[in-house]
Order: C-alpha cells, then structure tokens, then sequence
C-alpha cells in the first residue's frame, strides 16, 4: 500500500511534483467541462488543495492521480449547480492569480472569431468527446495516454477521436467556418 | 474515390491543425504556484509526546513503589511473631481460665 510521504517537508517536496507534473492534465479535464480557462484554472487549484488537504490530515491516497481526475471532474459538475461556490475551500484571491495568455487583441481578432465559433460548436459536442479532444489536442496526449489516464480502452479513444473530429468538421462546413485558417 | 478520400484527409489534418491551434491558445502557458504550507508540528503533539514518556515514567515508579512496599510489609510482619514476654520483659504466667490467684 502506498502511503505519503510522512515528514512535513517531504509532504510538501512531493505534493509540488505532482502539481508539477498533473496540473496540466487536471486542468484541461476541468475546462473541458466549461470551456472556460480561467474557471478551469480555479477547478484546478481547488482539486490540487482538496488533495493537500486530505494529506495534511493524514489521509492515505493510494492513486492521486486518479483521485484528482475524480474530483476535477465532481468539482466541474459541482459548479454547473452552483455547489463550487458555497463550497470551495480557498479565498477568493488564490483563484483569481491566473493571467490569460497575452496577444494583442488586434492579432487575436481573426482568430478569435473562428475560435469562437469553434468553442461553440465543441460546447455543443458530447462530453465524452470534448474530454478526448482536449487531451489529444490542449496535452498532445496519443491515444494511449489517453486511455490510460481516464480508464478506458485506447482503440475507443481513437475510434471516438476521429469520429469527434469528423462530425466538428462537418459542423464548421455548415457554420462557414474555413477549418484551414 | 481516391479524390474524396484526399478530400476528407486533407479536411481532417485542417479540423486537427485547427483544433491545435485553439488548445494552445486556450492552454495557461504556466501556471501559479499553490500557495502550501506544512502544518507545523502542533505543541499538543509534542506535549502529548512528553506527557505520555512523563506518565508512563510515574507509572512504572509507582508499580516499583508498591512492589517494594509490599516486600517491606510482609518481611516486616514475619519478623515481629508474638512472644510470650511483656513489652517492660515480664513473663506472662500461664493461668488456666476462671482460675483464682
């Protein structure tokens, strides 16, 4: 059985690697829920919390990754009814460090539109599939980490992938959307 | 056939060139550093540490104490057996009951 690292120091040692190294993948599960980086970055330091939380009482989690995975994912469902908000554990000024990314808004305007529409139409897709697209394409995760990551078989992921991206490409022919630009 | 199956690749590599395009942009180029910090050592722990040497330490004390009490006590009473001499060294006379002096 795997137990957490026992010391204070090694607590927090062991607790920044997994931040390091799984902060990315928490994220792009939250704001595949939402498709809003700024709440996706706020559902990802209140998993990250929630876990140290647990570790500073004691408690023994054997897979965090998996742990964070679920609890990303209740966290997003848990803001859709209004439960984050009552029930987050940090200040209101931890949440807000993050700095959208930084182009003008003159070199955003073209792209901005067609990523507009495009978020829209990925919103409208099923979660399932917006999951697998945001890994495969905001991690540049294959197939296999993919599957891997949220448990299932890897030859669906890519089945589902390339029907996901079949039917988003027959949508943004229909919206007018250029895929291409 | 082989036309529409260009087609469709070449739609496809634009739908993914399109889909990386956005993730990038949508994805933080870093993130913040999650302010922890390790609880410290609470000072009930540490007094529940000492207390606990403390009250065993008196425990096993008190265990030796009795034990040497008892030791004393009974070698004590082994020692002092009625005799048949007074405190002041008079000899008790052997009567028998209701006998007249």
């Amino acid at each position: 059985m795997k137990r957490g690292p026992r010391s204070a120091g090694g607590r927090q040692a062991a607790f920044e690697l997994l931040y390091q190294r799984h902060q990315r993948e928490v994220w792009a599960l939250a704001y595949a829920r939402w498709f809003d980086a700024d709440l996706a970055m706020d559902l990802t330091q209140e998993a990250f919390l929630r876990l140290w939380k647990k570790w500073q009482e004691g408690e023994i989690i054997e897979n965090p990754r998996a742990w964070l995975v679920r609890v990303t994912r209740n966290l997003a469902e848990d803001h859709g009814k209004s439960a984050f908000h009552k029930n987050g554990t940090q200040p209101p000024q931890w949440l807000n460090s993050f700095a959208a990314n930084g182009h003008s808004p003159l070199d955003r305007l073209e792209r901005d539109e067609t990523f507009a529409d495009l978020r829209k139409l990925l919103a409208e897709m099923p979660e399932a599939d917006r999951r697998l697209l945001t890994l495969r394409y905001g991690l540049d995760y294959d197939a296999r980490q993919i599957a891997e990551l949220l448990g299932i078989n890897a030859t669906a992921v890519h089945m589902r992938l390339t029907r996901a991206r079949q039917r988003l490409g027959e949508r943004l022919s229909a919206v007018g959307v250029d895929s291409s630009t | 056939m082989n036309t529409k199956r260009n087609q469709l690749e070449s739609s496809d590599d634009a739908v993914e060139r399109l889909l990386s395009s956005y993730f990038r942009q949508e994805m933080p180029a870093e993130f913040p550093v999650l302010n922890i910090e390790p609880a410290a050592p609470t000072r009930s722990n540490r007094t529940s540490w000492s207390s606990q040497l403390r009250n065993r330490t008196v425990l096993v004390l008190s265990v030796v104490a009795v034990v040497f009490a008892s030791i004393w006590a009974i070698s004590a009473r082994t020692m002092r057996t009625p005799t048949e001499t007074g405190f002041d060294g008079s000899s008790a006379v052997k009567r028998a009951p209701f006998e007249k002096k």
